[in-house]
């Protein structure tokens, strides 16, 4: 039998990094901080033969202003985003998301572009091998059924990135590169909505930065439920961003395979937009809090950051 | 588990029936010794004249279970405690002064005949309300602001072995050699709770010499004599007592060697400071010229010390059950601030106080109550084993809520010491007594603050904002 070979290769460019990433399609995963995904190839639940290192394409670690938007290298640290003093000024709810993942240690490590793309969790998936195997496989591990619903269509694996609902709330944008090139498009565009597949980027995409107006001007307020005050994932992020334009953007995380996104102004019914909200996500039992109980914190967290959002 | 407490009208608990149904996994393992713990160990710390229970261990489709830190007592002293609390809101008596009214004195029987020895149970509980400000705080807090209490007692050393046997319960070895040095070995396991430490200690203050010339070999069956293990938090107690009965008898050799050559009594003898010396100071001798007289034409000299528990408890059928030579005692204040809006419980202090006897290394004890605290908050809050067909479900720590430090409130850390008469210089359990009364401590402070009495461990948030909605619904509680 032929010895399947592993590779860890660390380009120093991002042209570089899409060169090894044709030599090594399909099975290979591009790595930045490593805490997301090691952990789930230690669980095997992926199984990649070649890791791409980006950690040493040193491009995608500044900060930049650039044509009314602050760029954010998408391999800037978690925990280093609070010592940007616009970061600080404008989008202190950005700094609060960072620190409000995980550990102090992690967050030393952690990437803002990879806490973007942290796959999505479910209490039937993060799991280790003879667990999953003794369950029997659920649908995002090949399996043929849902074991959180008992459904054979849809995986409800939950989108869990902390960071991310603030940014989509901020209109942030990001600039992938790929093999076809570059382009600047919304966050929240990536999403798909499916648990399984829960974002369209090509297997070669890199986000190279994270892009926020720093024009417009903005008030946010973060809001994440979990048991403990570190380490836990979260069971339902909101973010709550009044433009000055009146306009609303609130997002939810946490209970849904997407951030669920509903705008508005300050003029509607806080009661009908949280309705809409709460609507759309696509709440089972699958988390550390029941069904019920996150959907009842959608409400309560809404409520509460809409009524600080105005009084701030 | 379905617990009766009686009380008249002036506070006077009169009786406690507890039934008690354990689920307990699919293997025996420890499940007859948890069974009775949860209901024997009830009778204290407070004085009951009618006490009775019933206890059941289900073998399910899980795992099996053990001890864990406070084997068995601590869920029902979690139902007792809180029961203590509702019984004290409806006959309008400040919790604290009903305890108070009920504690078992030191040097009597418990209804089923325990031997109380050193009870330290109001001096902690009055420690700990006069920390927190009892006085001033409870039940006058602002809503969703709470302070609650309760208190424990546990087991120093179970005074029965598990397997029937006629060993000792503990044996220490001490060799003494030409040059000094003192070679302790013993059977009792370090887990990092400082035994080895414990027993040098002990070895030290009988021969009145350094820890440097004192040496621990300990657990390792090749070479160490018989222990019954680390367990039911008898180490200090047993194996404590061991060495403090073998390094006596090393002190009697070393007397008697150096009475025979220097004409002195050997009751005349004091070994302190690493001297040996008569009363007058007539005699005064180094611990190497003590050595040197001892070790001459013998070469070593080896002794052997024990601990054998005294005969305890009643004649009736399950008397044996929760005998100990001793008791340890306690009590908590726990501080909390719930959301009304989200049942989230955040924990603001916990006041704590523990009657170890007399705590030998005062460092290990602290460490080993704020541990204890820790492990009951959480218990009490977050811990929880969920399974899914059997099968565990969080069997990770990231999983599986162990309180991390940012959960972890002001810990106020009060050592209790008495002089138990049996302990060795008097010191008592710390390891596991410790943890019981900070479950219902929380559970009574979010009673204090939102009025909801919670019968479920953990204590979820969800739990917490379902019950304050029943309550306002004017729905009385199941």
């Amino acid at each position: 039998m032929k010895t399947i070979e592993k590779q860890y290769l660390k380009p120093i460019s991002v042209r570089e990094a899409l060169t090894y990433a044709e030599l090594h399609q399909p099975r290979f995963r591009f790595i930045a901080g490593g805490t997301d995904l090691l952990v789930n190839k230690f669980q095997g639940n992926e199984d990649s033969l070649c890791l791409i290192d980006l950690n040493g394409v040193d491009e995608l670690k500044s900060f930049t202003i650039n044509h009314d938007y602050l760029h954010i290298g998408a391999l800037v640290k978690l925990d280093d985003l609070r010592k940007n003093q616009l970061i600080q000024n404008q989008f202190p709810a950005l700094i609060e998301s960072a620190h409000a993942a995980a550990s102090p240690m992690i967050r030393k490590t952690a990437t803002l572009g990879g806490n973007i793309l942290c796959e999505n969790r479910c209490t039937f998936y993060n799991q280790s091998e003879w667990w999953r195997d003794s369950v029997g496989y659920c649908l995002k591990c090949d399996g043929d059924v849902c074991i959180a619903t008992g459904g054979t269509k849809a995986c409800f694996s939950n989108f869990v990135s902390d960071t991310a609902p603030v940014l989509i709330s901020l209109d942030a944008l990001i600039e992938v590169i790929d093999s076809k090139g570059v382009k600047t498009i919304p966050l929240e565009s990536i999403f798909t909505g499916d648990g399984i597949h829960p974002r369209n980027l090509a297997p070669d995409a890199i986000i190279s930065f994270i892009l926020l107006p720093i024009k417009d001007k903005s008030k946010t307020i973060f809001k994440k439920l979990r048991p403990r005050e570190a380490v836990d994932f979260t069971s339902l992020t909101t973010s709550v961003t009044l433009f000055e334009s009146n306009r609303l953007k609130l997002v939810i995380g946490g209970v849904d395979p997407r951030p669920i996104i509903v705008e508005g102004t300050v003029t509607d019914d806080p009661a009908e937009l949280i309705k809409q909200a709460v609507k759309k996500c696509r709440i089972v039992e699958n988390a550390y809090y029941s069904r019920s109980y996150r959907k009842e914190m959608i409400r309560v967290f809404l409520e509460n950051s809409l009524k600080e959002i105005q009084h701030q | 588990m379905n617990i009766r407490l009686g009380a008249t009208s002036d506070g006077i608990l009169s009786v406690l029936d507890a039934d008690i149904a354990i689920d307990g996994g699919a293997y025996g393992s420890f499940g007859v010794v948890t069974s009775y713990y949860n209901g024997v160990l009830l009778q204290a710390p407070y004085k009951l004249n009618n006490f009775g229970f019933k206890t059941y261990r289900v073998y399910t489709n899980k795992p099996q279970c053990g001890a864990m830190r406070g084997h068995g007592a601590v869920n029902s002293r979690f139902a007792v405690e809180s029961l203590i609390d509702d019984i004290s809101h409806q006959i309008k008596m400040d919790p604290v002064e009903l305890r108070m009214k009920n504690f078992l004195d030191p040097h009597t029987l418990t209804v089923g005949q325990y031997r109380i020895t050193s009870n330290g149970s109001r001096e902690s509980l009055m420690k700990v309300s006069e920390q927190s400000d009892w006085k001033n705080k409870h039940g006058k807090l602002t809503l969703g602001h709470g302070l609650g209490v309760g208190c424990g007692f546990f087991i120093s050393g179970s005074a029965l072995p598990i397997i029937w046997n006629e060993l000792p319960q503990s044996t220490v070895h001490l060799k003494l050699d030409f040059d000094g040095r003192v070679l302790i070995t013993s059977g009792a396991n370090d887990i990092g709770q400082g035994s080895d430490t414990m027993l040098a200690i002990i070895v030290s203050e009988v021969l009145g010499i350094g820890m440097d010339r004192l040496f621990v070999l300990a657990a390792d069956t090749l070479l160490t004599p018989v222990d019954l293990g680390s367990y039911s938090s008898r180490v200090t107690f047993m194996a404590g007592n061991a060495a403090k009965h073998a390094a006596e008898n090393l002190r009697r050799e070393i007397s008697e060697a150096v009475s025979k050559q220097k004409n002195v009594a050997p009751k005349e003898l004091n070994f302190m400071n690493g001297q040996i010396f008569s009363h007058d100071k007539s005699l005064e001798l180094t611990w190497d010229e003590a050595v040197t007289m001892v070790t001459a034409n013998r070469g070593a000299v080896t002794v052997s010390g024990k601990y054998i528990s005294p005969k305890l408890g009643g004649d009736f059928k399950g008397a044996g059950a929760g005998l100990s030579p001793s008791y340890s005692f306690g009590a908590c204040v726990a501080e909390v601030k719930v959301d009304i809006q989200t049942g989230q419980v955040k924990l603001l202090n916990v006041w704590g106080a523990h009657d170890c006897g007399k705590a030998l290394n005062p460092l290990s004890v602290e460490g080993q109550l704020e541990g204890s605290w820790h492990m009951g908050i959480g218990q009490a809050l977050s811990e929880e084993m969920k399974y899914y067909n059997g099968l565990l479900v969080n069997n990770n720590f990231l999983d599986y809520k162990i309180p991390t430090s940012l959960d972890t409130p002001e810990i106020h850390t009060n050592i209790i010491e008495t002089n138990d008469p049996e302990g060795p210089f008097g010191a008592k359990e710390c390891g596991e007594g410790a943890l019981h009364p900070v479950i219902p401590a929380i559970a009574n402070a979010i009673y204090d603050a939102v009025g909801v009495r919670v019968t479920k461990l953990p204590i979820r948030a969800e739990d917490v904002l379902e019950l304050i909605k029943l309550k306002e619904k004017g729905m009385v509680q199941a």
